[in-house]
């Protein structure tokens, strides 16, 4: 009998505390563009995918400036709308448990048109990058949450 | 009397082979071994430097090479997802999968429920390093695609 209330305990726990984290989930929306110049430079800001923009394919420009950062606290099943310098887009959190985060992105572009429509599965902390072409350059929506 | 090895038989095996492709090769008159030497000389020569590819081209070119999954234009989103798959350049096979994994270049790879490029070509990759893993979900406009140069 003991083992079955803790068995029930543990488990009321466990929803408890899986409860928390899909109730608090923190991301930060960063929108890039990519260009070409005469001297290389990466923001600040975009740090932590320095060696990954030296990569292809985002090694066919240079210059990655940040045009947008957006952090917020995802709550689950609300959109969260971004505005962007070009487009808009909407990021929800479908669920957050066991170091995964379930979301649905919407980006659409100046014009309004819809551009992707995603329900990624990510664990804590990964990038997300959205690479569209914008002319020659790039122009790019890195997406981490936690 | 010693009791033959796998090795000597392996041996005399190999030495039936060898003296039955010489005969063979005895019996090819010159002319067309000639052929097969330029044959083979065609095949491993360097290839003609390819004409200088704009930005985008390069993108795209990169996208081509590299990655064999793209998923193409409006992908359906079921109670499972399913999403169309197709092997770029590969003949336009088309598969359905219950469950899409980005291609991993290490790692476990990040999953996509559902992919939506409505009016575009999406190349799904997965990047690691020391800094940690990214997604990355490039889209190419089909107004663009294919052009060497914006």
């Amino acid at each position: 009998m003991k083992l079955l209330r803790a068995a029930v305990t543990a488990m009321i726990l466990t929803g408890a505390v899986a409860g928390v984290a899909s109730a608090d989930t923190a991301c930060t929306f960063l929108e890039v563009s990519a260009t070409t110049g005469d001297k290389p430079a990466i923001d600040p800001d975009l740090k932590p995918l320095e060696k990954k923009l030296k990569r292809p394919p985002f090694s066919a420009w240079n210059v990655f400036r940040v045009q947008s950062k957006h952090d917020s606290t995802l709550q689950k099943g609300k959109p969260d709308n971004v505005a962007l310098q070009s487009g808009k887009a909407s990021v929800m959190l479908r669920d957050h448990v066991q170091g995964r985060v379930q979301l649905e992105i919407l980006v659409d572009d100046a014009s309004g048109k819809r551009i992707i429509a995603a329900k990624p599965d990510l664990t804590d902390g990964e990038w997300l990058v959205l690479g569209m072409n914008a002319n020659s350059n790039g122009h790019l929506l890195a997406l981490a949450c936690k | 009397m010693t009791k033959p090895t796998d090795s000597d038989d392996n041996h005399d095996l190999g030495e039936l082979v060898r003296g039955h492709l010489e005969l063979s090769a005895d019996d090819v008159p010159a002319p067309r071994f000639d052929q097969m030497w330029r044959e083979i000389d065609q095949s491993i020569a360097e290839p003609v430097a390819a004409p200088a590819l704009g930005v985008w081209g390069t993108v795209t070119q990169w996208l081509d090479r590299k990655l064999g999954y793209i998923i193409t234009g409006v992908a359906s989103a079921g109670a499972v997802a399913a999403i169309a798959l197709v092997m770029h350049g590969g003949g336009g096979g088309t598969v359905d999968n219950t469950d899409v994994s980005a291609p991993a270049f290490g790692g476990a790879p990040a999953q996509l429920e559902s992919l939506e490029t409505p009016g575009g070509t999406a190349t799904v990759m997965e990047m690691h390093d020391e800094d940690g893993d990214a997604t990355v979900i490039w889209v190419t406009s089909d107004d663009i695609e294919g052009q060497d140069n914006p």
